[in-house]
């Protein structure tokens, strides 16, 4: 009983991640499936273990707050995209952010260029730093989800 | 013997008209006139209208029965004045009589195009935001054309006053100021023309009334006023600039500006800083007021290109006229909110205001000035949201 219980589960993980792996979450276009690929077999060089992205950790990600070392003000990704991705965000110039969330706005991870454009720029102002592959999938992962 | 000839409303229409043409002309040809060129336009189009009404109410030489004539007699009239033995006429002559005809109609026309124009390429007038931008282009040529046939006809009328006058010794510029004609050689025939009682008729009253209206409505809107713009589709959009050559030209928003200068602010029109302020932007994109907002150089050269092919020195506006002349001599602003003429214009509006959630920042310039994407700091349009 519980042995066949075990394999169903193994079978299941295997399944989804086996679904990831190939294909990253169903909504990507083929050229955003295989940036997030590329993404995923980039982290998995740093961390063999890694299966699938995680939208729990994007969203972890999405939210957490940081000292900027020079601003001397708290920053975060939802800082400009606020808090809800399925709601609309400001820049500090004042000017709207459609929302980020693909369920709310069809045009968001469609164009790879434009998104490694925005990461560069957004990892940067909020954690000085580039976003490791990891961080990027997840990001995406959680909102490709809501 | 004096003989009243002009009456009052018909001399005044004359010297009005002659008023109205040189401001138009005067304040031709440039962008800081305009709003004066267009008084002078509505001001010459109104004096029209009630002069064409007075061709059929006024006294009896004001009447075009009265001098309107037919083809042989203008040809008769020209081929006597040819020996220097017109006949004289104590009214307008055949000739003259479609001289004022044409011009009557000429005038029209030419306000008529320079409301279509002044609409389309400004979006002001009557018609703004109902007019695109490339009818305005298209009717300024007529407008132009129209403008330079009314000189050569003002030339041929005036040449021909100054022959009556001289060859002729007939008093006839003078006429048009006291509305009298003195001349004993001519006397008798003038009495043939005269008509014994000159009927008034109801007509009269309707003209006389047109016209308190016409200069009440002047008094009322007439004063250069900036009417509000329309910023309706592609109205405006492009940025009107005075190219090194020194003609005006229109320069289409760049797209690839528009993509990448607009995400985190909305693009700020190239007319609003100088060339060497965007030199400087472009050359520091890499920390861009703390953001790396860097760009492929090829993206970079286009931007650039469009933004000094239409910056602050080359534009039109009062605007950057008056931002420019604000920068001290050597110096190269980054921001368009710390040139002396921005802090000065908005100095007295509060921090408090900068930071309400509808306006976010000072670089948010739409949210208190709706022409801002097309450049336009009209005081009129100015509403600062709650
Ligand atoms: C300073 C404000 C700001 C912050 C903070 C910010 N972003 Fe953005 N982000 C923007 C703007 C502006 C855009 C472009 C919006 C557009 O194109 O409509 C954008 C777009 C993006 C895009 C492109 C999405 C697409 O396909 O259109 C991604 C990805 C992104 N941001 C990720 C992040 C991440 C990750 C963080 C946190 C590390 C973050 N952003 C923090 C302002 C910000
Ligand atoms: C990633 C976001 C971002 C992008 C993209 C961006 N800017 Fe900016 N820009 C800013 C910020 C932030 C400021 C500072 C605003 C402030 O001081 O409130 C700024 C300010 C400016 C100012 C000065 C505004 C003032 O206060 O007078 C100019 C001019 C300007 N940007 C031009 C450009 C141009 C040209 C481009 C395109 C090549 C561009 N920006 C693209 C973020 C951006
Ligand atoms: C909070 C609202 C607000 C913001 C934001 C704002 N302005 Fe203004 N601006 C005003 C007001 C109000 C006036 C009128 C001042 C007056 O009556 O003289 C004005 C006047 C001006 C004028 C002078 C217009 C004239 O015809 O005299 C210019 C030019 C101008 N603003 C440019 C800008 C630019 C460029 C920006 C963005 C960088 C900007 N403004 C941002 C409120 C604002």
């Amino acid at each position: 009983m519980q042995k066949k219980g075990l394999m169903l589960g193994g079978l299941a993980a295997l399944f989804i991640a086996g679904g990831a792996l190939a294909a990253g979450p169903a909504d990507l276009n083929a050229g955003m499936r295989s940036l997030m690929d590329r993404y995923l077999s980039e982290a998995q060089k740093k961390e063999p273990s890694l299966k699938a992205f995680s939208a729990e950790e994007g969203k972890k990600f999405f939210n957490a707050k940081r000292m900027h070392s020079t601003a001397k003000e708290e920053r975060s990704c939802s800082t400009c995209h606020t808090s809800n991705p399925l709601n609309p965000g400001k820049t500090p110039v004042g000017k709207t952010i459609e929302p980020m969330a693909h369920s709310a706005n069809k045009d968001r991870f469609t164009d790879p260029q434009k998104v490694e454009k925005w990461f560069k720029r957004n990892c940067a102002w909020v954690l000085e730093r580039e976003c490791t592959p990891e961080e990027k999938g997840d990001f995406i992962t959680y909102m490709m989800s809501n | 013997m004096k003989v009243r000839v002009w009456d009052i409303p018909t001399r005044l229409f004359h010297w009005s008209l002659v008023a109205a043409f040189a401001g138009a002309f005067f304040t031709s040809g440039t962008e800081w006139f305009l709003e004066y060129h267009t008084v002078f336009g509505y001001i010459a189009l109104g004096l029209v209208v009630f002069r064409i009404l007075w061709g059929f109410a006024g006294n009896r030489y004001a009447r075009f029965s009265d001098f309107v004539g037919g083809w042989r007699r203008v040809r008769d009239y020209l081929r006597q004045a040819a020996t220097l033995k017109p006949p004289r006429y104590l009214g307008h002559n055949p000739a003259v009589g479609w001289v004022v005809l044409f011009m009557l109609i000429m005038t029209v026309s030419l306000v008529a195009t320079g409301i279509i124009t002044y609409s389309g390429e400004e979006g002001r007038g009557f018609w703004a935001g109902l007019i695109t931008r490339d009818t305005g282009i298209f009717f300024r040529e007529i407008h132009d054309f129209l403008a330079a046939l009314a000189l050569a006809v003002i030339v041929i009328h005036v040449s021909a006053a100054l022959f009556h006058d001289f060859i002729l010794k007939e008093n006839i510029i003078l006429s048009m100021v006291t509305g009298t004609k003195e001349d004993p050689a001519t006397w008798s025939e003038r009495v043939g023309h005269m008509r014994p009682v000159d009927r008034p008729s109801s007509l009269r009253l309707v003209a006389l009334i047109f016209a308190a209206i016409l200069i009440g409505l002047g008094v009322r809107f007439l004063p250069p006023q900036e009417r509000k713009i329309r910023f309706t589709g592609e109205v405006s959009e492009q940025v009107k600039v005075v190219t090194p050559k020194g003609y005006t030209a229109r320069i289409k928003p760049d797209p690839k500006w528009k993509e990448e200068c607009s995400p985190c602010h909305n693009a700020f029109h190239p007319t609003l800083l100088p060339a060497a302020s965007w030199k400087r932007i472009m050359d520091g994109l890499n920390n861009h007021f703390g953001e790396d907002v860097s760009l492929d150089p090829a993206t970079r050269r286009e931007i650039l290109d469009y933004l000094v092919s239409s910056s602050a020195e080359r534009s039109t506006t009062e605007a950057s006229k008056k931002l420019l002349a604000s920068i001290k001599k050597g110096e190269v602003p980054l921001k368009i909110t710390g040139i002396p003429y921005w802090r000065d214009k908005h100095s007295e509006i509060s921090a408090d205001v900068f930071k309400r959630k509808s306006v976010g920042s000072e670089a948010n310039c739409l949210a208190c000035h709706p022409g801002a994407a097309v450049g336009s700091f009209e005081d009129k349009d100015v509403h600062v949201p709650d």
